[in-house]
This record gives C-alpha cells, structure tokens and sequence, in this order.
C-alpha cells in the first residue's frame, strides 16, 4: 500500500473528500515532527511508540580499502511495537 | 521530553486544523486502523512524510531469561517494522546534520591515548626509558670515543664486557678502574636518588597539574639514568590523579626535560671520565720508573672481572645504611664512592679463602682500587707496588712443595690457583720451572710447584 492508496483509503473511512484527508494527514505529520523535534516519545495505544534516539558515534571501517573513517552521532527515529500489534499479526 | 498520546496529539490537531475534538481524534484512530489493515492486506504500508511500515518475518533464536538465566527460545514471529523515509529523516536529524564522516589517520592514537587503561601508559613509559638509556650509551660513545665498558651503564653488561675487556692488556687496568668506578658510582647515587624521590612525591602531589614540577624535582635529583628511572616510575600515580589531556601535555614536558637530563648527564660523564684519566696519566708518569708486567696485567683484569661481581654483593649492605641526607653532587659521589670501598674492602676479607697464604697479601688489588678513586695524587711507592703483587717482592722460592703433571685444560693460573689459593702467584711457578713461553706449556708436562716464603718487610 503506497501513500496514494493510504489516502484513498483513509478518506473512505472517514467519508471525507481526498483534499481534506490529505490536509489533515499532513497536519498530523507535522504535529508529530513538532514533538519529535522535542525528544518526546510519542505513544499510540495499541499500535507503538515513536521515539528519537541518538546514535553514538563510533569508528567504522572500510574494508576493501582498510581506511578508519569517525561516523558522526545522529538522531533517529525509531518506532517499537506495542504487544496489542504484535498479538494482532501472530494470531494466525 | 516526555510521554504523548494519541489524545494530546488529537487536541493539537483539533487546533491547528480548526476541527472538533473529536473528530480529530476519530481522524488518528482511523489513521492507525488503516496502517494495521494495509499492513494486513500488502504487509507494507509508505506514508509521504512520515516513513515505511513493514512485516517483517523474525526467525526463530536462542536467548536467556534475565530472572532465572536459563535459555529459552524465542519463536520465529512477525513484527511490524518502521522506517522513516528521507524527509522524516533530515528532520530528525536536522541538530547534528553539521556532522560529516571524516577519515582516520593511521597514526591515530590522539582518542585512543586519552582512553588508554592505566597500565598501557605505564608500558610506554617503560618503553620509553629503555630507549633513552640506550641513547645515553650511544650519545655518550660518540661524544667520548671510550670503549663500551666505561660507558655501560647496566650491572650485567658491565660484568658480561669487563671480562672480555681482560685481553686488551695495555689499557685494562685504566679502564677496568674506570667501569668499577663507574658501577660504584652509579650504585652510590641511587642512594641520593632514593633520598630525593622521597622528597619529590609529595611536591608533585602538591602541585598535581603543575606539569613543570615533577621534572624539577627529578633535576634535583641528580644526573644518573637510573634514579630517573625511579621518579617516573612514581609518576603514574600522579598521572591517574589527572585529567588525561593535561597528562599527555605534561608527559611531552617531561619527554623535553628528560632528554636535557640525559644530555646533562652524559657531559657530566665525559668531564668526570676526562679528569680521572687526567689524574691517572699524572700519577703513571710520577711512578714511570715502575714497569708493569703486563701479563700481570692480564691477571689484575681477570681480578677485576671478579671485582665487579663482588661488588654487587656489597652495594646491598651499604645501601642499608645510606644517608637520606645525601642531596645527590659530584662531590658527594666521590665520598660514597669511597664508603662503598672501604665495604668493599671489609667484605673482601672475609670472602677470599686463607689457607695457604696469609691475609695481608690477599686484596693488594682492591687497595689500588680505594687508593686510585680517594687519593690519586698522594700514592706512595708501596702502593704502587701493590699494584704490581705477585713477582719476586714479598715471596721466596723454598724448595718443592710438590709436584704437578699438567692434564688438558689445566694453566698455570689454575695451578696457583690450586695451591695458593691465588691465582696471581702463577709467575712463581714460571720462574721455579724455568718455563720459557708461560703461554706454551705441554700436556703432561710435570710442573714442580715451589714453596712460597714470605718476606717480611
């Protein structure tokens, strides 16, 4: 399912225009951001936990050319499942 | 930071959409059911802005229960998965996106060297001190141009050369004198460095990041590798108590200072080696009317040889007793030099063997040795004959004692060795045998041995 097709869909669910469910997601999205930008970790029931982690930085090598190169920290977001979801899909 | 719901993130919409409560929140409920049901029907949902919901299939793994440690397997299972697509990505990152990847040099060690555990620092300083004694030995070879034993400033290579050295006859006695010296030296002024390093730890821990102070203080210590080996090696402890980069700044410092010392005391070496072979030459053309033997000579080294090793015996008693008051100058090395000496002396008497001569010949050698370190200048004759021992001056040939029949392996030296108890009196045996080349003499040779007088004087 591709973002035209997540839309579609959710407007027939919520029997409103396209236009106005495209609005309404990106919103979200943005009232999301907000919060990511936060470190808030943001907590759906029943679905999982959206959370901005930092990665250290660390030493990686190449290892066709040998070379040590220093990977930067980086924050990043990361979802985890909540048990409820994970029930759901090994039910079967 | 803090915990969000579905609910605070329903009213936030509500107000920036300018749309009820509730129908916000009906909007994100309908929201996530429509990712769950996409999941279900293709197993990957992409939202533009957000990111990619995935299953993804987990195999089955071994683990352990954190309560009771036993291992348990965990079931292959399904779990949804998430990836925030580039956007999101950027966004999120957006504190640290100044960041870039840089290379690694292979020289490294800057990050490396501020973690490094204690012990690895200790290491290289250790590392660090053997390669600079060594450069003592080369620095002083260049700038001396004396053979290698003077130079060695090692217990054990002094033993191991000085033996050897016994076959350069012309100059073995000079230098022989000079590498005891030096060893007693330098085992002397380890008891003023031992004083000192006392005195200087609780200076540098004073002034723990003062990084000049400890250098000082090891200047004040004295000049011989060997103490500087002991004040570093107290300088870890202060070291630990550091921030790690003023350490690694302080150990440059003291890198700096190190090698002035050592350069300080390689001039010191060479000025002190200078005089003393001055005052030798001096004392030789007063006494030139004196001819050497020089397979004498030859026996003296050999004796040296042994003198050294009897030495290290010795240091132990005296360093027992050193002064801490001792602050560690040519002046005062001069005088322990003396002390350990006249220990020397004392200990000799006890350890060579008295049998069959008696105790007042037995250490004319170790004489020389007091009497060239304490008073060069004002030998007397009859020390110098000391020096020259075992010809005809204190013994008389009395007859046969017996007789010998040489086996393989066997020299005269041992001979003497055999029935004086000291080798030095070999040349009696030549004489009394009327042998030729004392350096010849044939297997099975029957050697008479004579009886040996002594003169009193």
């Amino acid at each position: 399912m591709n973002n035209k097709e997540f839309i579609n869909e959710l407007s027939k669910q919520t029997n409103q225009p396209v236009g106005t469910t495209t609005k309404l997601i990106n919103d979200t999205l943005k009232v999301l951001e907000e919060h990511f930008l936060q470190d808030d970790a943001v907590c759906i029931t029943s679905f999982g936990t959206f959370e901005v982690k930092k990665k250290m930085e660390r030493v990686s090598v190449n290892p066709t050319t040998g070379k040590r190169y220093l990977i930067p920290p980086k924050l990043v977001l990361g979802f985890r499942q909540s048990n409820v979801l994970k029930e759901k899909f090994n039910a079967e | 930071m803090g915990k969000i719901f579905l609910n605070n993130i329903a009213e936030e919409l509500a107000a920036k959409s300018d749309i009820a409560n509730g129908v916000a929140d009906d909007f994100l409920r309908l929201f996530v059911e429509t990712i769950e049901k996409g999941l279900q029907e293709d197993g990957i949902v992409k939202i533009k802005g957000l990111g990619a919901f995935k299953l993804a299939e987990m195999g089955e793994r071994s683990s352990v229960d954190v309560n009771t440690g036993e291992r348990i397997v965990i079931k292959g299972h399904t779990k949804v998965t998430f990836t925030p697509d580039s956007a999101m990505k950027e966004l999120i990152n957006r504190p640290f996106a100044h960041f870039e990847p840089t290379e690694l040099n292979d020289a490294f060690p800057a990050d490396e060297a501020s973690v490094e555990s204690e012990d690895e620092a200790e290491e290289n300083e250790c590392v660090e001190e053997v390669e600079d004694v060594k450069d003592v030995k080369d620095v002083a070879e260049i700038v001396e141009g004396v053979s290698e034993e003077v130079v060695a400033t090692e217990e054990v290579e002094v033993v191991e050369e000085v033996v050897p050295a016994v076959e350069s006859a012309e100059d073995s006695i000079d230098e022989h004198i000079e590498a005891v010296a030096q060893e007693s030296v330098e085992e002397s002024s380890e008891q003023p460095a031992e004083a000192s390093v006392v005195e200087v730890t609780p200076i540098s821990e004073l002034y723990a990041d003062d990084a000049v102070q400890l250098p000082q203080a090891e200047a004040v210590a004295g000049d011989e590798p060997v103490e500087i080996e002991e004040a570093s090696a107290s300088s870890p402890n202060e070291v630990q108590s550091q921030p790690q980069a003023q350490g690694k700044k302080r150990r440059g410092c003291g890198c700096v200072l190190f090698i002035l010392l050592l350069l300080c005391s390689a001039g010191a070496l060479y000025y002190w080696y200078t005089l003393k072979k001055q005052s030798y030459q001096d004392m030789m053309e007063e006494h030139s009317d004196i001819v050497v033997n020089p397979n004498l000579q030859e026996v003296l080294g050999a004796e040296w040889g042994n003198e050294v090793l009897k030495v290290d015996v010795t240091i132990d008693s005296v360093e027992t007793q050193s002064e801490p008051t001792i602050t560690a100058t040519t002046t005062t090395t001069t005088t322990t030099v003396s002390e350990v000496d006249d220990v020397m002396l004392e200990d000799l008497d006890t350890i060579v063997p008295v049998n069959m001569i008696p105790v007042k010949e037995v250490n004319p050698v170790v004489k020389v040795d007091a009497s060239f370190l304490a008073i060069p200048k004002s030998l007397s004759e009859k020390d110098i004959r000391d020096i020259t021992i075992a010809d005809t001056t204190d013994y008389v040939i009395g007859g046969t004692l017996t007789t010998h029949k040489l086996k393989n392996g066997e020299t005269l030296i041992m001979l003497a060795r055999k029935y004086y108890g000291d080798k030095r009196l070999w040349p009696y045996i030549v004489k009394y045998n009327h042998i030729a080349d004392f350096n010849k003499v044939a297997i099975g040779m029957t050697v008479n041995i004579p009886e040996l007088h002594l003169v009193e004087d």
